[in-house]
Formats: C-alpha cells, structure tokens, sequence
C-alpha cells in the first residue's frame, strides 16, 4: 500500500509544481479578495443595515405622518420600534460573537466555537425573535384604536387583517431560518463527534 | 492594514497559494469554481487573523490552520447561499489554467469521495506534513490520528481501484 500511496504523493506534488509554474496575477489576486471582502461585509451586516432603515422610516411616519396623540398609541408605537432595536442589537452581537470565532485555532476548538455561534443563532432565531414580533404586533394593536379615528371601518379592518398575513409570513421564514440553524447546527456536532473519535 | 502587513501578506500569498488552492481543489472534489471562491475565503481569514501572525518558521501550519477551518465551514456556508451539489460538477471542467489534467482530476475526484475531514488529513499527508503537525492542526491526539490515516488511505485505495 505504501507504495502505491507514494505513487499517488509523487502525483500530487507534480501537480504542485504545476500549479506553482501558472502565472500568478499578484494585483489581480489581492483585488478579487478585496471585492469579495467588501461584499462579505456587506452581507454581515446585511440584516443590521436593513431593520435600521425599517428603524428610521418607522420613526419618520410616527414623526411626520402620523403623530400619534394618545399614551396607549404612544406605548404601542414604543414596543413596535424599541422590538426592532432590540434585534438591532441582537444581530450586532451575532456578526461580533461571528467574528470571536478563531480562524487560527485547532479544528476541533473552531468547531466548539462554530457550535456555541449556532446555538445562540437557533437561540435568537427562535423564541427571542417570536418574542419580539409577539411585542411588535401587540404595539401595531394598541395604535389601532386612534387609527380608528381618522379611518373608514373598512380600511381598518383591512389593515388590522392584512397584517395578520404579514405575520403569517415572517413566522414562516423564522421558522424556516431556525430550521436552517438547526440543521447547520447538527451537521457540525456530527463533524465534531467524527474528529474526537477514537480509532480503534 | 499597515504596509508590512500588506508586505508580509502579498508574499504568505505568493508562497501558500498553490498549497491553498490544491487543498480546496481535493476538497471540493477538483470543481475549479469552487476551488477559486474557497482559496479567497481562505485567504481573506488570513488577511483578517495577519495581527496574529509572528512570521516564524511555521507559517505552514499556520495556513494550514486556517485553511482546513475554513474549508470545514465553507460547503455549510455553500449551501446556504445555493442548492448546487458539487456532486453534480465533479469533473466537468477543465482545469489547463492550473495545471490540473485527468489524473490529477481523478485524484481530486477520489479525495472528494472521503468524508470531509478525512479529505483535508489526507491531503496534508500527501502534502509530506509530519503527523504531529497535522494532529496540531487537528487538534487531536498524534496516536488515534495515526490509526485514521492508515484508515483513510486504505479507503482511498479502494476508490481509486473502484474507478
């Protein structure tokens, strides 16, 4: 076996040399890296970027659209936004625990890492994210009866049922994302169970 | 990132990039699209961990590190951005521009078929690292490494024999 392992060795290494002797575009190379680590970035922080916006144009339509008057509207209006901040926050702390996680540690330390920072992702996908839509959509209700003031019954019915199906939707992707993480997350435990195994 | 830094990146890419390349080649089973997006990858985790660079002798090991951490995340990471298996692209392009012909993409195709981590030791092995090095960049114990080696080799001889 050993020498056909040889063989196989002699052929890998050719294969280096050849590599090796490809003209290699130095500028070229580090400006590809560059651009795909302006995009990663961007993809990091992708989540963080758009619910600050959601953020800012909640605040504006409160602030110059429809400035609600009553304390129930104004508590209502506060846990529609301070949710969203709260997730803000969330997400910051995820792209910043993905950060912790060592690239230059052992594989099996990087795996106990990339296991903790899916965890906290299934944590935070599920019932802290359920949490917060449960608050969101409490405030979206409670601003509903001054709402009512200034609306037909029937665009109130509308836009009370109609969000019903917005709620509908976005339990549907957590639920899809949390399976997402769960599987991500097993995959890695099996990966880890497979390094720690004793050969026998 | 300050100049040396840029220094001493620009020269681990020109001493590593063919070791990083071939090991994502055998990893992603000898796709040569894949290979190319995952030696980035490998190579923006070293630009970013370069702080924690001391430029001694093993660098080697230190890339090697970095690489296979990479690698292990890189096809869950895949999957999540596309449903395309590398199953489907095994072998179907060509890869003149690196040098790589039909028995180096055979090789590549029978790395390909051992399980994910028993690809990347492998090809440390074929690399000619001592197994104490590979078992560090493991993180495991350099006795039940032995033992997976011989293991693997002797699956990747079946393969190549099946093929």
């Amino acid at each position: 076996m050993n020498n056909e392992f040889e063989k196989l060795q002699g052929l890998w290494q050719q294969n280096r040399k050849d590599i090796e002797n490809s003209p290699l575009d130095l500028d070229k190379a580090i400006a590809d890296i560059n651009t795909k680590k302006r995009f990663s970035t961007k993809f990091h922080y992708g989540n963080i970027i758009v619910l600050s916006l959601l953020v800012v144009m909640l605040i504006a339509f409160f602030y110059f659209l429809a400035p609600v008057q009553e304390i129930l509207s104004r508590i209502g209006v506060g846990l529609m936004i301070g949710g969203i901040v709260v997730r803000i926050l969330i997400e910051a702390i995820s792209v910043s625990k993905a950060k912790k996680i060592d690239m230059v540690d052992n594989a099996i330390k990087n795996t106990e890492d990339t296991i903790a920072f899916h965890d906290y992702r299934k944590r935070i996908h599920g019932p802290v994210t359920i949490v917060i839509i449960i608050l969101y959509s409490i405030g979206f209700y409670m601003i509903s009866p001054e709402f009512s003031k200034y609306f037909d019954t029937w665009q109130m019915i509308l836009m009370d049922v109609s969000y019903i199906f917005i709620a509908i939707i976005l339990i549907f992707f957590i639920r899809k994302s949390v399976i997402k993480e769960m599987k991500t997350l097993s995959e890695i435990i099996e990966l880890k169970k497979e390094m720690i195994k004793e050969e026998v | 990132m300050t100049k040396k830094n840029q220094q001493q990146f620009e020269q681990l890419y020109q001493q590593c990039f063919a070791m990083v390349l071939q090991m994502c080649l055998g990893y992603v089973k000898g796709d040569h699209d894949q290979a190319n997006d995952l030696s980035q990858e490998v190579f923006i985790n070293i630009w970013n961990a370069l702080e924690k660079f001391r430029g001694d002798s093993a660098h080697k090991t230190w890339v090697y590190r970095i690489t296979v951490n990479t690698c292990l995340q890189y096809l869950r990471k895949e999957k999540k951005k596309n449903k395309l298996g590398i199953d489907q692209v095994v072998n179907t392009l060509t890869m003149e521009e690196t040098g790589v012909n039909d028995q180096n993409n055979a090789l590549y195709g029978a790395i390909g078929q051992l399980a994910e981590l028993d690809r990347l030791i492998i090809m440390m092995v074929l690399d000619g690292q001592e197994y104490d090095d590979i078992a560090e960049v493991m993180g495991i114990q350099p006795t039940n490494l032995r033992v997976k080696i011989h293991r693997i080799k002797k699956r990747l001889k079946k393969i190549l024999e099946n093929e």
